[in-house]
C-alpha cells in the first residue's frame, strides 16, 4: 500500500513557510490591483473557455440525470409555478403595455433612455461559478461583440449583475449576489432611493437608505433608479421586498429583496449596452 | 533524480487541466443543498496523503493557484487554503494510517471540511465579507461527501501522477 510505504520524515515547516508567503504576498498584490495577475486570469480563462465549453455539452446528459435525481421534486413544482405565473401574467400584460408607453413619455420628458430601446447583446451563459464562493458566471460575448466592462446584464425577468472583466469573445459577469455588487434603485411607492447590495449566492439583496416611515409593501417591485451617474439604465427590475422592518433606534427599514432573476437558472441573458454618463 | 521531478511536474500539468475542465464544465453544474463540489480540492488532499506534509504540500498550492485563475476571488487564497490543510492531512494521515477501506473516504471527508473551513476563515481575514452564513454547513457537506465518494477514482489518479516519487521514496527504504 502506498500510503505506508510513503511516509517520510521532512522538514516541511520552511517550506511551508515559503508557500504561505508567497500566498501572502499573491493575495495582497491582487488587493492592490495588480495588473498582471488579473492578464494571467484573463488569459488562462480564454485558453480553457473552448475545452470546458466543449465538454460542458459532452457532460450535458450526466447534469440532467443529476438534476432529474435530485431535483425532480423542485422542477415538477417549478413548472407547475411557472404555469400559474403564466396565466397571471397574460391578464397583466395590457396592463403593462399601457404602463410601459406612460413611463417611457416619463423618461423622455427627463431625458432619460427607456432600457428597452437601447442596444442589446444576446449571450450564452458558457460557465456558472465554478466554486460555491464565487459569484461570477461566463458568457459567450466579449469585447468583438461589442461588450465592455460595466455594462448590465440582464435576463427576461430582472437584473443578473454587471460585466467584470470582458476579453474578445468572452467576459466575466459578477452576479447581483456578489457582496461587492452595490446597485442604485428606487420603489414606486418610497421617494427616496435606496442602494442593494449582494450577499451571498442563495441569500436575499439588502435594500439600504429607506426611511424608517416609508410607506414599503411586502412585494413591492425594485428596479434600478437611473439616476445621473448611476451604473446602471432606469427600469431594470432587481427583484421584489420579501422583508422588511424597523429597528428600535433605526433611522432606516431594514429591508431584503428577492432577486427577480433566477440565477440558478441561467441560459440565455442580454448584455445592455449602456455607459454611466460622465 | 532529475528525470523523476519533471515526470511528476510534467504528469501534473497534464492532470490540473483535466480537473479544471471537470471542475468548471461538470461539478460546478450539479447542485445539492444549493453548493457544488470540489475534485480541486480533493486532488491536493489524496497528494499530501501519498506523498506527505512537505511535497503534498507543494502539490497543494500548485493546484489551488491554478484553480485561483478561473476564480474571481482573492488570487492566492485556495492556494493558500489548499496547501495548510495539504500539510495538516499529509502529517496526521502519515501519522494515523490504518489499512482498511474506508480510511481514505473518512481521512478526504474530514481534511475537506478542514480545507472548506480554512478557505472561509482565510478570506474572512482577508475581507471577503458575507462568508460565515448559514450556508456554509451546506457547502462543507456537500464538499467531504462528493469528495469521499470520488476519492477512490482520485487515488487512482494520483498514484498515477506521483509514481515516479513514490518509487524514489520506495528505493529508498
Amino acid at each position: 500500500m502506498a500510503f505506508a510505504r510513503t511516509r517520510r520524515r521532512g522538514r516541511p515547516r520552511p517550506v511551508l513557510l515559503v508557500l504561505v508567503l508567497t500566498c501572502i504576498t499573491l493575495l495582497t498584490l491582487d488587493a492592490r490591483g495588480w495588473t498582471p495577475i488579473r492578464s494571467a486570469r484573463r488569459a488562462a480563462g480564454d485558453a480553457l473557455a473552448p475545452v470546458t465549453r466543449a465538454a460542458s455539452h459532452v457532460f450535458q446528459p450526466v447534469e440532467n440525470a443529476w438534476n432529474g435525481v435530485f431535483r425532480y421534486g423542485r422542477l415538477k413544482q417549478d413548472n407547475e409555478a411557472l404555469r400559474q405565473q403564466l396565466n397571471d401574467l397574460k391578464g397583466k400584460q395590457a396592463q403593462a403595455t399601457a404602463t410601459e408607453a406612460q413611463i417611457k413619455e416619463l423618461l423622455q420628458l427627463l431625458h432619460l433612455p427607456w432600457v428597452n430601446d437601447l442596444p442589446q447583446v444576446a449571450a450564452e451563459v458558457i460557465g456558472l461559478p465554478p466554486s460555491n464562493f464565487d459569484q461570477t458566471i461566463q458568457i459567450d460575448k466579449g469585447s468583438a461583440d461589442g461588450v465592455a466592462i460595466g455594462y448590465p446584464v440582464t435576463d427576461g425577468s430582472g437584473l443578473v449583475g454587471r460585466v467584470a472583466d470582458v476579453s474578445a469573445h468572452r467576459c466575466v459577469v459578477r452576479l447581483i449576489t456578489d457582496p461587492d455588487f452595490f446597485a442604485g434603485v428606487s420603489l414606486p411607492t418610497v421617494p427616496e432611493l435606496g442602494i442593494v447590495n449582494g450577499h451571498g449566492r442563495g441569500n436575499p439583496l439588502t435594500l439600504d437608505l429607506i426611511d424608517a416611515n416609508a410607506a414599503l409593501t411586502k412585494g413591492a417591485v425594485v428596479i434600478t433608479s437611473g439616476v445621473p451617474q448611476s451604473l446602471f439604465p432606469a427600469n431594470i427590475p432587481v427583484g421584489v421586498v420579501s422583508e422588511f422592518h424597523k429597528d428600535p433606534g433605526e433611522l432606516q427599514l431594514t429591508v431584503k429583496v428577492e432577486p427577480a432573476a433566477d440565477l440558478t437558472n441561467l441560459g440565455v441573458v442580454k448584455v445592455i449596452v449602456w455607459k454611466p454618463e460622465g | 533524480m532529475r528525470s523523476i521531478v519533471d515526470s511528476t511536474a510534467m504528469r501534473l500539468v497534464l492532470v490540473i487541466p483535466v480537473f479544471l475542465t471537470l471542475q468548471l464544465s461538470l461539478i460546478s453544474e450539479l447542485h445539492l443543498l444549493g453548493s457544488t463540489g470540489d475534485v480541486l480540492l480533493l486532488l491536493a488532499l489524496i497528494a499530501a496523503m501519498l506523498t506527505g506534509s512537505r511535497k503534498g504540500a507543494v502539490v497543494a498550492f500548485a493546484i489551488g493557484l491554478a484553480f485561483d485563475l478561473f476564480l474571481q476571488t482573492p488570487f492566492g487564497l485556495s492556494a493558500l487554503a489548499y496547501c495548510l490543510s495539504a500539510s495538516v492531512v499529509g502529517r496526521l494521515h502519515g501519522a494515523l494510517y490504518r489499512s482498511i477501506w474506508w480510511f481514505t473516504p473518512l481521512a478526504v471527508f474530514t481534511g475537506s471540511a478542514g480545507a472548506v473551513m480554512a478557505w472561509v476563515l482565510i478570506g474572512t481575514v482577508f475581507g471577503v465579507p458575507d462568508l460565515l452564513d448559514g450556508r456554509l454547513i451546506g457547502i462543507v457537506l456537500v464538499v467531504s461527501g462528493l469528495n469521499a465518494a470520488l476519492s477512490p477514482a482520485a487515488l487512482r489518479v494520483m498514484r498515477w501522477v506521483l509514481a515516479a516519487d513514490l518509487d524514489l521514496t520506495l528505493a529508498r527504504g
